[in-house]
């Protein structure tokens, strides 16, 4: 049978000085991150990729502008890109495409069957490919090259064929 | 020797250096690499919608 407390009981816990360190450590470096990463996506403007708009899978390739996909030239640096991934055949389309260095590139990324992914090496557009759904992120590419995009979210046999490239030149 | 007297002793003799040298090797590791590849992702331009 165990003792009641009684009333008067001052009732404490026992923290060892190092654990106590290292615990206010531990919390001290999560504020100092979380306060850096809501500084920068304040300051720069960035946000998180989100869903643009809702289509059909079964008739984006048909109708729309998926239906036609590729670069669209909106004025002298600024371009809209329209692409399709492909689970069947394992493919994005178009697979290629170039802009003048200094171009703001907005891309408009959907699938016509299964979830894929779409990760521009080199910057940090980074989006799930969802059918049904449209995701979008601009990024103005400021330096002549190559930049290689993959699917890095499995989607079959032929997942590592899953690449493009976007060529920035001078 | 009583056993609560013991019990001091032993915590008087606690400086377990290594493992606070290994702490605070962790600690900074953690923020150097950390803040490595936040300054990558910032050096890569900002995206948006």
């Amino acid at each position: 049978m165990t003792t009641p407390i009684q009333p008067d009981t001052k009732l404490s816990v026992h923290i060892d000085p190092y654990e106590r360190g290292w615990m206010i450590a531990a919390a001290a470096m999560l504020v100092v991150f979380a306060v850096a990463v809501t500084l920068a996506s304040y300051s720069l403007g960035i946000q998180l990729p989100g869903p643009e708009q809702r289509v059909n899978p079964q008739t984006i390739t048909t109708s729309g502008p998926w239906a036609n996909p590729g670069l669209r030239q909106l004025s002298a640096s600024k371009y809209e890109a329209y692409i399709v991934a492909h689970g069947v055949g394992w493919y994005f389309n178009p697979r290629e495409f170039s802009v003048p260095v200094g171009s703001e590139v907005t891309f408009y990324v959907t699938s016509a069957d299964v979830q894929h992914g779409f990760k521009l090496i080199g910057t940090n557009i980074n989006m799930m490919i969802i059918p049904g759904q449209v995701s979008t992120l601009t990024h103005k590419f400021d330096k002549p090259g190559q930049f290689n995009w993959v699917c890095h979210e499995y989607c079959g046999l032929g997942h590592a064929a899953m690449y493009g490239t976007v060529t920035v030149t001078q | 020797m009583a056993p609560e007297q013991k019990s001091n002793h032993e915590d008087e003799q606690f400086h377990p250096r290594g493992t606070v040298a290994v702490m605070i090797l962790f600690f900074f590791t953690t923020i150097a690499l950390w803040g490595y590849v936040y300054l990558i992702m910032l050096s890569q331009g900002p995206t948006t919608p």
